[in-house]
């Protein structure tokens, strides 16, 4: 994989964004797109529901439960 | 194959992205394609974080896990809806899912392979970078794969 170094501007920028960057050169030129990691905050939390160990349900059990919601 | 287990606190979080999305059926099929990919190799599927916790994107959705290899079991703790950056609309967020559940099924064909064994997160990636994906038909969503693959 070829690594690229973001100049600090951009770095800074990439910094307060989520999902998917489009990346484009000043002339609105695709260049690519970056998919970015989960943030800091999506981990914090997702660690502490993992050593809260709560209780869950099933893939069909959650589509119900939105199915339902719509109906109602 | 692994059970797949949502935490009680990711329902709101499913159940409030479904409510935003522009396509409500791409969210379901967002948790389907996820429980599919989970259920089958839950390791491969993601990229592994930290804390023993990875993540998986299958648009218009992000999922993050953990994997209990004792009980063989996946618990999904955190839902992210993730959009294309910029505040850009995301084609493949809008498109009709079923085009390319459908297309999955013949690239199936073409590889020898069964449908589930083709994991449609995978063709969605290859063709996401596709501006005029939505415009596509079946037929040529499946040449844009087998030009990738």
């Amino acid at each position: 994989m070829v690594q690229i170094v973001a100049p600090d501007d951009l770095a800074r920028q990439l910094e307060g964004t989520e999902g998917t960057v489009e990346l484009v050169d000043a002339n609105g030129n695709r260049l690519g797109t970056l998919t970015r990691p989960p943030s800091a905050e999506d981990v914090r939390i997702a660690s502490e529901r993992r050593a809260a160990d709560r209780s869950g349900m099933t893939t069909e059990e959650l589509v119900n439960r939105l199915n339902a919601a719509e109906s109602r | 194959m692994y059970q797949v287990i949502w935490d009680d606190d990711v329902y709101s979080e499913v159940a409030s992205t479904w409510l935003d999305a522009k396509s409500r059926v791409a969210v379901i099929d967002a948790v389907h394609q996820i429980d599919e990919a989970l259920k089958r190799d839950p390791k491969g599927a993601g990229t592994v974080l930290s804390e023993g916790l990875l993540w998986v994107d299958c648009r218009p959705i992000r999922a993050i896990y953990s994997i209990d290899e004792s009980a063989k079991r996946v618990k999904v703790h955190r839902i992210r809806q993730i959009e294309a950056g910029n505040g850009r609309h995301n084609p493949v967020a809008e498109f009709d899912c079923n085009v390319i559940k459908r297309a999955t099924g013949d690239l199936g064909s073409w590889l020898g392979s069964s449908e589930s064994r083709i994991n449609r997160c995978w063709v969605t990636a290859t063709i996401q970078d596709c501006d005029d994906v939505y415009k596509l038909s079946r037929n040529q969503i499946v040449d844009r794969v087998r030009e990738a693959f």
